[in-house]
């Protein structure tokens, strides 16, 4: 899985922002004025499957589809695919644990170009970037990184330290080292990934390696997750149980060869079926047999190898006559050793 | 005097699945099969401690998805309907296996299950199993703890105030007016922690949560007891730590119980094995073979040749297995007890579908364990949670870390190359719904019943339950549908109530298949 997004991350200080930066990853055109960057309709990374792929080259807003005041049938050609874009300019960052967060974003194409006048208007001058400043510790002016992004991307996983705090900026950078926000996100801080620093005297009179130890602190990145793998595993067959047929089959095929994934088996089932007057009662092996109204009945055996007499028996409902049918059956079974052709071997 | 606690914790939920446009509905079988063979046979099992007169305590969080699915007059029909073919079927199993005495056995004996669930289902309890557990509840046995209300991992969908409130106090409105108390506790879905997200239950007067091991591990200041005491939030709400060891004991591939030879295997169903004519009217009426529940053979081993299940064997294995674990926690107490200086609780949760759904055996394991831990033994006590602030209402005061028990313990499972497009929509969905309750605040009406069923469609495609199946890539075509579907009847609700074109028909039709949370308080957004 693509957990790390292609990317280019520069370690800027503010104190150095004319350093020469090389770009990589936007493919400049001359098409027009608004070099591709964040401006179409994006991709949705990774998710191209689940989501339209249609690549409009214009955003669709949302109620478009939709006339204000349309009559209730025009309900039916609701869109069943969720917007590509809602039309915001935000950015917006989700925590996935200590080394990555999840920014998502949109920037509308007007709210660029606006932006872009203000660097003198030319794509050819200016990337579009992430900026990540780190602002964790909080007396000092955030240090930041800059990730300039591919076109048409809408998200990124962005690598970081375990207890730090973050926000970003999607923002236009000049060569000159100017840079323009054009949306700024939330703050988030990842989750720590050890024990803390901080200890409280009151509380701290024992050995906390120790603890930790007895605690499993020491197995919580192999043996929860090994554990938890494990039980997700069980999930997933337990819920699957149902519709993931494919699955379940693939797995509880009831003989396998192994080496060549060829199957067979083979079981042996007996039925025996009859009739008699709907009223009358009849009895297999001294077990009642439920009759259809008409008078007729089946019977299913599984049958393994050996001999079985099946004693059935009919009364009369006025009990005055009986009879007695009595097959016998056997089954013996032959199991002669697998042939290979060697010769058919592809 | 016992030296130490242990709480087990078992964590019911499925998703909400109720698909009433359609006559049979295979993912909603996922709710029979548990009921089946996880509820019921823990209802059987909890009566028995009852009737026997054993002093026992357990903890069990029901989700409001869960419950309301327990308590919905359609699913509860069809379960029925359901039971009544498998007890068809298991009938049928008795003649047929009447030559094999090896399978005989067996077949009587899920004929003897079905038809007690049966009783226990229809007759007992009225259809609605909720009360059962109500009732454990109210005798003091059982400590039902709720959940967000549909499950939905709070980490990722707490971009505004009302989304995680709403979860939260919808699920606690649910728990009240189900089980005529509120709730002392929650289980976090998918023990989801985020700092902060305890304010949200402190609110509801929820006194405690559990978290996996590290969230109470790599708390801060650093928590002085590890995971066998809970910590204090900052708001005053208690955090409970997962016990690594004996999670091990029952679920490591190595060490653990379910896979014991004798024990009963899940994957040889005769749904898949036997002739098609003969098992199609128990599988998919479209032909598609699936689980009967109806299954003859033990694990074995690591071979493809089962052999037949013996249930005294697996019985016998179940009752020394309790003993063993039972002799583990006593270990365990007695040297974290010397070595703290005090005494530790022991937090053991589990799914509790993976009790008799999965390991067939498991409700038996605990109603062995939880009588010889009565009379066994006095080295530690079975109590909740909540029972450990008797006994220790002082307890440090510390923040825990952000953690999920899903896989690598943070939020991956959830927020994965196959599951992160839904965060924009499903945040969109959000503030919009804190949009249109502050614009329609007070509306009754149509108006007023729209938004409530804008907060359903929301809370609906929150469960995290979807992004879980994608990221395991199971059932992913359901998931996928089951996101858009909810997340475009919102998105529809908001255009209408924002063009002032609201369709009636349309809403109720909708009201009526998304009925979930009938009384539910959208101004909570």
């Amino acid at each position: 899985m693509a957990l790390s997004p292609r990317k280019k991350t520069r370690k800027v200080k503010k104190e150095s922002p004319k350093k020469k930066h090389s770009v990589i990853s936007v493919r400049k055109t001359a098409t027009g004025p608004v070099a591709p960057t964040l401006k179409r309709v994006p991709v949705i990374r990774r998710s191209a499957s689940v989501l339209s792929q249609k690549q409009s080259s214009k955003p669709i807003p949302e109620d478009a589809v939709v006339p204000s005041g349309a009559a209730a049938r025009v309900y039916q050609e609701i869109p069943r695919e969720l917007p590509d874009n809602y039309g915001d300019n935000q950015i917006y960052l989700l925590v996935r644990d200590p080394h990555w967060i999840y920014a998502y974003w949109e920037v509308q194409e007007d709210h660029q170009r606006c932006h872009l006048a203000k660097l003198g208007g030319s794509w050819e001058s200016v990337d579009s970037v992430l900026r990540v400043y780190d602002t964790t510790e909080e007396k000092k002016t955030p240090s930041f990184s800059d990730i300039v992004l591919q076109n048409m991307s809408k998200c990124w996983y962005i690598n970081t330290q375990p207890n730090h705090s973050y926000f970003v900026e999607i923002g236009l950078l000049h060569r000159d080292g100017r840079f323009l926000c054009l949306v700024r996100s939330n703050y988030v801080t990842t989750p720590r990934s050890g024990m803390s620093e901080i200890i409280d005297d009151q509380w701290m009179s024992i050995d906390f390696d120790k603890m930790y130890a007895l605690s499993g602190g020491f197995q919580v990145g192999k043996s929860s997750a090994e554990l938890r793998r494990l039980m997700e595993e069980r999930l997933k067959n337990a819920i699957t149980s149902g519709s993931g047929a494919g699955a379940v089959s693939s797995l509880s095929s009831p003989v396998k060869i192994k080496q060549r994934g060829f199957r067979f088996w083979l079981e042996c089932e007996l039925i025996i079926y009859g009739g008699t007057e709907p009223d009358a009662k009849v009895t297999m092996q001294g077990r009642p047999v439920q009759l259809r109204p008409d008078g007729t009945f089946t019977l299913r055996y599984g049958l393994p190898d050996g001999r079985f007499v099946f004693d059935c028996h009919a009364e009369s409902s006025d009990g005055v006559e009986e009879r007695v049918i009595t097959p016998i059956v056997s089954r013996n079974t032959e199991r002669p050793a697998p042939v290979i052709k060697t010769g058919k071997h592809p | 005097m016992e030296k130490g606690f242990l709480s087990i914790v078992l964590h019911a939920h499925l998703p909400f699945i109720r698909h009433p446009e359609h006559e049979y509905f295979l993912e909603e079988a996922w709710l029979y099969e548990a009921i089946t063979e996880t509820y019921i046979p823990l209802i059987h099992i909890f009566e028995g401690l009852e009737r026997d007169r054993v002093p026992w305590r357990l903890t069990m969080s029901l989700t409001p998805s869960l419950m309301s699915m327990l308590q919905d007059e359609l699913l509860q029909n069809r379960y029925l309907r359901h039971l009544d073919k498998m007890i068809e079927l298991a009938n049928k199993e008795i003649e047929r296996t009447r030559f094999q005495p090896e399978f005989h056995e067996t077949a009587l004996h899920y004929y003897w299950e079905f038809t007690r669930a049966r009783d226990t289902f229809a007759n007992r309890y009225h259809k609605d199993l909720t009360q059962a557990f109500r009732k454990f509840q109210d005798h003091g046995h059982l400590e039902i703890i709720t959940c967000a209300a549909t499950h939905g991992f709070l980490p990722l969908i707490s971009r505004n105030e009302g989304t995680v409130r709403g979860q939260i106090k919808t699920a606690v409105e649910l728990y009240e007016k189900v089980l005529g108390r509120r709730p002392i506790g929650i289980w976090l879905p998918e023990c989801g922690y985020y700092p902060g997200v305890d304010k949200y239950l402190k609110e509801q007067g929820i006194r405690y949560f559990l978290t996996d091991t590290h969230g109470i591990l790599h708390a801060s200041p650093r928590p002085k007891y590890g995971v066998f005491a809970p910590i204090f939030c900052p708001s005053g709400v208690a955090a409970f730590g997962r016990d690594v060891e004996s999670s091990k004991q029952v679920w490591s591939a190595i060490e653990g119980y379910p896979g014991d030879p004798d024990y009963r295997e899940f994957y040889r169903d005769i749904g898949f094995e036997l002739d098609f004519e003969y098992i199609r009217p128990y599988i998919s009426p479209d032909g598609l073979r699936v689980n009967t529940g109806i299954k003859y053979h033990r694990i074995t081993g690591n071979t493809e040749e089962k052999q037949p299940y013996v249930r005294g064997w697996a019985m016998r294995k179940a009752t020394s297995h309790a003993a063993n674990f039972m002799f583990n926690r006593e270990k365990q107490v007695e040297y974290l007890h010397d070595f703290m200086g005090r005494k530790p609780l022991i937090v053991a949760p589990y799914d509790a579908e993976l009790y008799g759904h999965w390991w067939y055996e498991g409700p038996e394991f605990l109603n062995f364990f939880m009588r010889k831990t009565a009379f066994d033994q006095k080295m530690f006590r079975l109590i909740a949670p909540s029972d450990y602030f008797r006994e220790y209402p002082v307890n440090q005061v510390s923040t825990p870390c952000f953690s999920s028990w899903g896989w690598k313990g943070y939020s991956e499972t959830w927020l994965s190359g196959a599951n992160d497009w839904i965060y924009r929509h499903l945040h969109k969905a959000s503030l919009r719904m804190s949009e249109i309750t502050q614009k329609f605040r007070g509306q009754n009406g149509t108006v007023g019943r729209a938004l409530k069923q804008a907060a359903r469609e929301l809370f609906l495609a929150q469960s995290s339950d979807w992004a879980f199946i994608m990221h395991t890539g199971t059932v992913v075509p359901y998931a996928v549908k089951r996101t858009k579907e909810h997340l475009l009847n919102f998105t529809r609700i908001y255009d209408d109530l924002m063009n002032n074109r609201l369709d009636e028909g349309w809403l109720r039709e909708l009201e009526g298949k998304d009925n979930i949370f009938p009384d539910l308080d959208h101004e909570v957004f």
